[in-house]
């Protein structure tokens, strides 16, 4: 008797704790109640600047928190983009779109003052939620501008950038020996169209290309660009030249077609067609109808 | 032979000679309860016409309601009518005299009917002759209405000239009894038609042409329907086979309401001896092959979609198996299968048994309009929003089903009215079946 209840305790125990196994093994989604607040999920901010060409500032920044189930955009949350070497100035807050991206443009006559080593800080500022950590990330970079130009050699067309920082007492300064990369915007992207490296006068020249499409006029735009620059970080500047093949993007549009007024010309013979089929072989019918008439008139009289 | 063909005719005369002549009080009752329902009707139309389209379940975005799915339904049973016949009549077959008639009548009358539908579901009827003064003949509404008017004027050249013996005959009836203006009506309508040799040859000549006429003019116009529906770019409408789907379900339902206006009809004129057992089977066996086509082009049309699993055709299939789930059922599974069942199974064919699997077929092609047309304007591509959820879903009113029942009841009308005119079988068909039969089988003794 003693024998079978220790048995039954021995299975009891095993029953429960297989039971309690299951119930929080984590495949099950049930876990022991935790004490204390749910804790924060780390959020990370990814700051891109770069300095166009009219010398303003755009600022990109991607919020995202990685965790052990991989990297999650956050979406809907806002950020504050500031500036200044302790971040102080605020200028703008916006709200990440559905891809976790905030993007503000910081007009260069809204700058921070430089610090005295000339460099520009600009940054973001995430405060934070019920679920996700604070974070913040910022990018100090000195000024430097390039000026893009263009020359005509024989009948060789070439674009030239000028890369220069300017000192304390308004003198160009060139920048040497810097990869510098020059694009024509496209629909979706940039096209390179050529690239290399600042020579000793901080100046780079590449051939622009033929056959290039540009607009109608057949103007475009040409885009000389220094890219992650340690000191400089992304600048670039710009000029417009037409030197591009004239191109119509827009299709002109027919005198006939299915939203136009007048039908296309094979839809109209095609109904002729089918009408003619149609009514001719009844005006057969009304025809023959006719002449039993005319058959019946005869035989009466 | 031809003394046969006399005893026939007497015969025949002597079954519907008394209906035509004499009304009995049975035929004013029945004539009277569908007249008060097509009075209803007339009082839905009124109320919707005085306080607008509010009346009815149709909103913004479902704007095409049960006025549409009997449009089509009428449509198709008006097609089947026209393909029965015609075929029947071009490959001169030797069954088709108790049936012809009625597949004419069904055509014409729902013929009338079904564009009816298009009038109460439209708004603004004012601007209705702006389509003929300003026609885009890139629209399908354009070609709808070139080819449904073309339809109705081929149906009803057909119908005469197979009522033209008929009136010739009734014409010539002295002793039956026709009162005066009766008697007026039918000369005018025979047509100084006697049977000579050269009438004949002008009559069988212009039938034959119609007859292959409103095949093919049958087609283009429940294709036409069907491309309004598939030129459109919403989800279970953008097909390319809702053509051809759309003429065999609709050749489905016509045979479907034949087979039950047979019975109806060898029921109310005791046909027994006309309208057999191999009249149902041979309609029915038509309304398994027809089954099986509907089923073939239903599937293959659901599983396209489903395997493609584009956002909302996914949402549509999911909508259809849930919110619809027994309309869908009966419409695509019960609606296919009894009647092939019934008519394939030797034992279950029976009349009352294909009479109501014709009606099964019949209901389910009616759901089937349904599924196609309101959970698709239930699911549109662009998201409905801020709109009241009554506004969503679409539920008939008792104005869309008061017009629905009015129309069955003008059928039924305009079907007695033409029994009052004209035998309900043609005697002429019947005779010349005679004739012919005579001709073939026995050359020898003649």
């Amino acid at each position: 008797m003693e024998r079978s209840c220790n048995i039954l305790k021995r299975v009891f125990l095993f029953t429960t704790l297989v039971c309690l196994a299951f119930f929080f093994h984590p495949f099950t989604g049930l876990s022991l109640p935790q004490g204390g607040a749910p804790e924060k999920k780390p959020a990370a901010l990814a700051l891109t600047r770069v300095k166009m060409s009219n010398g303003d500032h755009q600022m990109k920044v991607v919020l995202s928190s990685t965790s052990e189930n991989g990297r999650t955009l956050l979406a809907g949350l806002p950020v504050t983009f500031v500036g200044g070497k302790d971040l102080s100035v605020k200028y703008s807050e916006q709200k990440t779109n559905a891809r976790g991206v905030a993007m503000f443009t910081i007009p260069k006559d809204k700058l921070p003052a430089k610090d005295p080593d000339g460099t520009i800080t600009l940054g973001v500022k995430f405060d934070g939620n019920k679920e996700y950590e604070p974070a913040e990330e910022q990018a100090g970079v000195k000024d430097l501008t390039i000026e893009v130009t263009t020359e005509v050699a024989d009948t060789v067309r070439s674009v030239k950038a000028f890369a220069f920082e300017v000192d304390e007492k308004g003198a160009k300064v060139p920048l040497k020996a810097t990869d510098i990369a020059f694009y024509v915007p496209r629909m979706f992207s940039y096209l390179k169209i050529g690239e290399g490296s600042l020579d000793s006068s901080g100046v780079c020249v590449v051939e622009f290309p033929k056959n290039l499409p540009g607009d109608s006029a057949g103007k475009v735009t040409v885009i000389a660009r220094i890219e992650d620059n340690d000191i400089f970080g992304n600048v670039e500047g710009s000029t417009r030249v037409d030197w591009a093949v004239p191109t119509q993007h827009f299709v002109k549009e027919s005198y006939r077609a299915l939203w136009s007024q007048i039908a296309p010309t094979w839809m109209i013979i095609t109904l002729i067609i089918l009408l003619t089929g149609v009514w001719g072989h009844y005006t057969y019918a009304v025809v023959k109808l006719f002449q039993i008439r005319k058959e019946g008139k005869n035989l009466s009289s | 032979m031809e003394n046969n063909n006399n005893a026939l005719e007497k015969n025949l005369w002597k079954v519907f000679l008394p209906d035509l002549v004499k009304t009995s009080r049975t035929w004013y009752l029945v004539f009277a309860i569908l007249f008060l329902l097509f009075l209803f009707g007339l009082f839905c139309l009124y109320t919707q016409i005085t306080q607008g389209h509010i009346v009815t379940g149709m909103r913004d975005n479902v704007v095409w309601g049960m006025y549409i799915v009997n449009f089509i339904f009428f449509m198709g049973v008006s097609y089947a009518g026209a393909l029965i016949s015609g075929v029947l009549h071009l490959f001169r077959s030797d069954w088709r005299g108790s049936v012809v008639r009625m597949a004419e009548l069904i055509t014409v009358i729902s013929l009338l009917i079904g564009p009816c539908f298009i009038m109460f579901c439209i708004g603004r009827l004012e601007r209705l002759p702006f389509l003929a003064m300003y026609p885009r003949i890139q629209s399908p509404i354009t070609w709808d209405v070139i080819a449904i008017s073309s339809d109705i004027i081929g149906c009803f050249i057909f119908l005469y000239l197979s009522f033209l013996e008929d009136f010739a005959r009734l014409r010539d009836m002295k002793q039956a009894g026709f009162s005066k203006w009766r008697t007026k009506i039918y000369r005018i309508l025979a047509l100084n038609y006697h049977g000579s040799p050269e009438q004949r040859k002008h009559l069988k000549w212009a039938r034959d042409v119609m007859a292959a006429m409103i095949i093919a003019i049958a087609i283009i116009v429940y294709s036409v329907l069907a491309w309004i529906f598939g030129v459109t770019l919403q989800p279970g409408w953008h097909s390319t086979i809702f053509g051809p789907y759309f003429v065999i379900a609709a050749i489905y339902s016509g045979t479907g309401v034949l087979i039950i206006l047979m019975w109806i009809f060898r029921k109310i004129y005791h046909l027994e001896e006309y309208i057999t057992k191999r009249h149902f089977v041979n309609v029915g066996v038509l309304l398994l092959i027809i089954a099986a086509f509907y089923g073939y082009f239903t599937f293959s049309d659901y599983l396209t979609k489903w395997y493609g699993s584009v956002k909302m055709d996914k949402v549509l299939i999911d909508k259809l198996f849930t919110e619809f789930y027994t309309m869908f059922i009966l419409s695509n599974y019960v609606g296919i299968l009894v009647p092939m069942l019934v008519v394939g199974i030797k034992k279950l064919r029976t009349i009352p048994n294909i009479t109501i699997a014709a009606f099964i077929a019949v209901l389910g092609l009616w759901f089937n309009r349904y599924l196609i047309v309101v959970p698709t304007l239930e699911t549109p591509y662009l998201p409905i929003q801020d709109i009241r959820p009554a506004w969503i879903h679409y539920t008939p009113t008792w104005v869309e089903l008061g017009l629905t029942l009015a129309s069955l009841a003008t059928f039924g009308l305009l079907i007695m009215l033409a029994a009052k005119l004209v035998p309900i079988v043609s005697v002429s068909e019947m005779v010349e079946i005679e004739e012919n039969v005579s001709v073939e089988v026995k050359p020898e003794i003649r």
